[in-house]
């Protein structure tokens, strides 16, 4: 199934993922809590391995295990629309226990990353969607700041798609980074003097200056 | 009246033999006295020697402590009940003592970050795993044999921590909860060594459990936490934590 190559970059299930009541949500209160956090830290070590920024409630499509094979090793979401259910069926599912998530939990464990800062809720989705916080913005941040600064591009006018998909940060951990998290990133360093956003004289957002 | 016969001697070689004798026991005394002291002093060398491979090399530690077993010495004997500590803590310059002591703490640390998990039972070989795991902060080689040394150094602080056996391979368990296990959650966590899991029906066919009493055991065990439920399956499956080590 999986050549040796991939198998090096494969994600690697923590042990929990192959016992099958963890797909059921657990009425004991102090286990479910314990569900919890083990469901919290397997999302967002699978999202840093696989740079997934978005997850949605979304339908486990099942059965897909085929095109998973076909369109799944390359291992990405990137460009974000269509590869949730890819990502669902991967993460909130496991064919080889024939087990998965219900959505209402799925939802429940979104709710549990939110509070815990660990993730934010999309806001036009209604509570579907979230951003996945394996890192969280400010941290995005940092890396964003300390990376210009290294690179020699302070004060510099950069565009936000030379920093999430420029040649030159292919290295870096924010390497096609979501736009709406880039922008929380921005933000923060806007709102620590860090950085400016340049407008052109329609109000289009041209870049940004890192200072 | 004069005693004839062999009952003449008694009176005249009695304290001969007494002494004789009881100058035989003290020397036999004595020359025990020297060889435990010469033999207390050699294994109290040896322990000082080699206190580092006694604390860093769990088979040499298991090997040191089979062979104070063997000759009926307890190296945690008397080590909390007084201030001055076992006379093996003073021999061995308390290395081995605190071995098993540090030891302890981490086995109830794991005993309490897993409890949410386990509902406060672990089996022996998964703490050795925990223990010896790279991610933490100090990973620590040791054998099961130590962790059962450590788990028993508890006694002392009172039932929270025992060992418990569980099925027919006598897996070693450790109870950090202190409510005891009824005889029936016992079996039922006895079962789940075979598949993992049991169910009404296998307890049924197995057991002959009424399905009321299984209900009722399972259900039990699953608000004390040490039982996961899957409903995903034919029928409700009921889960050892145990398994995911």
């Amino acid at each position: 199934m999986e050549t040796n190559i991939d198998s090096e970059d494969d994600f690697k299930y923590p042990s929990i993922f192959e016992f099958p009541p963890f797909f059921t949500k657990q009425i004991n209160e102090q286990t479910w809590k314990s569900q919890l956090a083990s469901w919290d830290s397997l999302i967002l070590a699978y999202c840093q391995h696989y740079k997934v920024w978005k997850l949605s409630v979304g339908s486990t499509k099942n059965n897909s295990l085929e095109n998973d094979l076909v369109d799944g090793l390359s291992g990405t979401s990137l460009n974000g629309s269509n590869g949730s259910d890819d990502v669902n069926s991967k993460l909130f599912a496991n064919p080889r226990i024939n087990r998965a998530l219900k959505q209402e939990t799925i939802k429940l464990i979104f709710e549990y990353m939110v509070e815990k800062g660990h993730a934010e809720w999309e806001k036009s989705s209604s509570k579907q969607q979230i951003f996945v916080y394996f890192k969280r913005p400010d941290e995005w941040a940092t890396d964003i700041r300390r990376w210009v600064d290294s690179t020699g591009q302070t004060g510099s006018v950069l565009t936000f798609y030379e920093i999430a998909h420029g040649d030159l940060v292919a290295s870096q951990d924010f390497a096609g980074i979501d736009d709406t998290i880039l922008r929380k990133a921005i933000d923060n360093l806007v709102s620590k003097n860090q950085a400016v956003i340049i407008k052109a004289s329609d109000n289009q957002i041209m870049g940004v200056k890192i200072l | 009246m004069k005693r004839v016969g062999l009952a003449a001697f008694d009176t005249k070689h009695r304290a001969a033999f007494d002494d004789l004798s009881s100058n035989i026991l003290q020397e036999q005394v004595e020359q025990l006295n020297t060889q435990l002291s010469v033999f207390q002093s050699a294994l109290a060398y040896f322990a000082v020697e080699h206190a580092a491979d006694i604390r860093n090399n769990p088979e040499f530690r298991a090997e040191f402590s089979r062979m104070c077993t063997t000759i009926g010495v307890d190296p945690l004997a008397g080590s909390s009940s007084n201030n001055q500590g076992s006379l093996w803590a003073n021999m061995l310059g308390k290395d081995v003592n605190d071995f098993y002591f540090e030891l302890a703490v981490r086995v109830i640390e794991i005993c309490r970050l897993t409890r949410d998990t386990n509902g406060g039972l672990i089996s022996v070989s998964e703490m050795k795993t925990r223990l010896a795991d790279k991610s933490q902060l100090r990973p620590i080689e040791v054998t099961e044999d130590d962790i059962e040394r450590s788990v028993k150094s508890l006694k002392s602080l009172g039932r929270g921590f025992e060992l418990v056996q569980l099925g027919t391979h006598k897996k070693m368990m450790i109870r950090s909860v202190p409510s005891e296990l009824s005889n029936d959650q016992t079996v039922v966590l006895g079962a789940c060594e075979a598949l993992g899991y049991v169910t009404v029906t296998m307890l049924h066919d197995n057991l002959g459990w009424i399905h009321v009493r299984s209900r009722t055991v399972l259900g039990d065990m699953v608000a004390a936490g040490l039982l996961w439920a899957d409903t995903q399956g034919v029928e409700t499956e009921y889960w050892a934590p145990s398994w995911l080590s």
